[in-house]
């Protein structure tokens, strides 16, 4: 059995002395791993890094098999930014998010789609791709069933005036709705609600803080997973 | 009907051989044969040789090198440049280095990179042990020489990070187009780091 397809690398684990397993999130394939080996050859090492996008071959005896891949570059995005450590935490926990929450052989062209167009805008000379960063996050949390409802406040249902989300239901709640609990709800973000806002590093720490606890109550905690440690390293870059 | 003749001490060294790097069990079975072959010339020695290095040999306590003493022959060497650590991954990349006899300079080995795919954090690094040597009156200069990968410079981000309160200077490697490089056959990445760290001639 063999296929082809374009993928985004995730992550690489040693298999023996010359053959790693490779991590691919595939646009037709899904999340899948294979066996690459020759990795040590003075080309190959750096097509493999996390973010990297490649043209993946996948060949196995029958396709429950861990099979072997063979990868050829498209573009190497993770060398344009290995001066910036913010840059590098987000793709680092990209990749990570990806791996831990995407299941395994199945294609999710929408997340394939929007991590791709990410990862190139992390990569650009963008100033806002930390914003583009949280929206993805948000994306990720309702494709893996766990979406945040930041339309209209849980409470009064007005869709304006929207500054907390409740940690129970993930849902946005107005200075007014807020009542007695507000000490107990995450502030929200204004740009969270509109694209056209302004932001500061506050926000962007306070925004990384709500998907964080929700993929962590959500996700995470049940599954017995620890949170990746490069998605913490980047909310802290923004604790100032 | 075949018989078991397999003799228990040559199945366990044939084992044992063949989980070094670069051999499997068919050449861990030429090995044993070449050493049982060549018991007093070879094989009594390699066993009093690893014997020998397996009690004496040890890690420096100042630098994570290995030496029979710690701290290490390196470390205690009062010709070398003590204002200046360069930071490494392993032991493999100091040898490296020195084989280029380029650096006399001091070194801290930090004992891998930080992954959070293999679960590595600050705390199994020695990064501790390195802000404590950086922040000693004589030392004017740390310099990262961490691997040009995600993880690699991830590391050398966080240590850069853990030095920052200290008065010391620090560097990293150039990146870009390696010696007897060409750039018609370079990745696009490398070329890209190669002209943001340009030098003026």
């Amino acid at each position: 059995m063999r296929w082809e397809s374009n993928g985004l690398i995730l992550n690489f684990s040693k298999y023996n002395e010359k053959s790693y397993i490779l991590e691919i999130f595939t646009e037709e394939y899904g999340k899948h791993k294979g066996i690459i080996r020759g990795l040590h050859s003075k080309n190959k090492r750096s097509i493999i890094e996390p973010g990297n996008e490649v043209f993946a071959t996948w060949s196995g005896r029958l396709e429950t098999h861990l099979g072997n891949y063979n990868v050829e570059p498209i573009k190497l995005w993770s060398s344009y930014i290995l001066q910036f450590k913010d840059k590098l935490s987000a793709i680092s926990s990209i990749c990570s998010l990806i791996s831990l929450t995407m299941a395994e052989r199945q294609p999710n062209p929408l997340i394939y789609f929007s991590s791709k167009k990410l990862i190139e805008i992390v990569t650009s000379t963008r100033d806002d791709w930390v914003r583009e960063y949280v929206f993805w996050e948000m994306q990720l949390l309702s494709e893996i069933g766990y979406g945040l409802d930041l339309e209209r406040c849980a409470v009064t249902s007005k869709s304006s005036d929207l500054v907390y989300v409740s940690p129970s239901s993930g849902r946005a709640v107005t200075n007014e709705g807020a009542g007695e609990f507000r000490n107990k709800l995450f502030p929200l973000p204004k740009f969270m609600t509109d694209f056209k806002a302004n932001y500061d590093n506050d926000d962007i720490y306070n925004a990384l803080n709500l998907t964080e606890f929700f993929f962590k109550k959500r996700f995470f905690l049940p599954n017995n997973l620890n949170f990746p440690q490069s998605r913490n390293r980047l909310k802290e870059l923004f604790n100032h | 009907m075949s018989r078991n003749y397999s003799n228990e001490e040559i199945d366990r060294l044939i084992l044992l051989i063949s989980k070094l790097p670069g051999f499997g069990p068919k050449s861990a079975g030429r090995v044993v044969l070449h050493l049982l072959k060549r018991k007093d010339q070879l094989m009594k020695p390699l066993s009093e040789a690893l014997l020998n290095a397996s009690e004496k040999i040890l890690n420096c306590e100042t630098c994570g090198n290995i030496d029979l003493h710690s701290p290490c022959g390196m470390c205690k060497d009062n010709l070398r440049d003590q204002s200046q650590i360069c930071v490494i991954e392993d032991v493999a990349d100091l040898w490296a280095l020195e084989k280029s006899g380029v650096f006399n300079g001091c070194y801290h080995i930090l004992g891998g990179n930080l992954s959070a795919i293999n679960g590595i954090g600050p705390d199994d690094l020695s990064i501790k042990q390195l802000v404590a040597r950086a922040s000693e009156d004589h030392v004017r200069e740390v310099i990262l020489a961490m691997s040009a990968t995600v993880d690699g410079q991830t590391t050398a981000h966080y240590v850069a990070e853990s030095l920052e309160s200290l008065n010391v200077e620090v560097s990293r490697l150039g990146h870009g187009v390696p010696v007897g490089g060409e750039l018609d056959y370079m990745d696009e990445g490398t070329i890209a780091a190669a002209l943001s760290s340009r030098q003026k001639l």
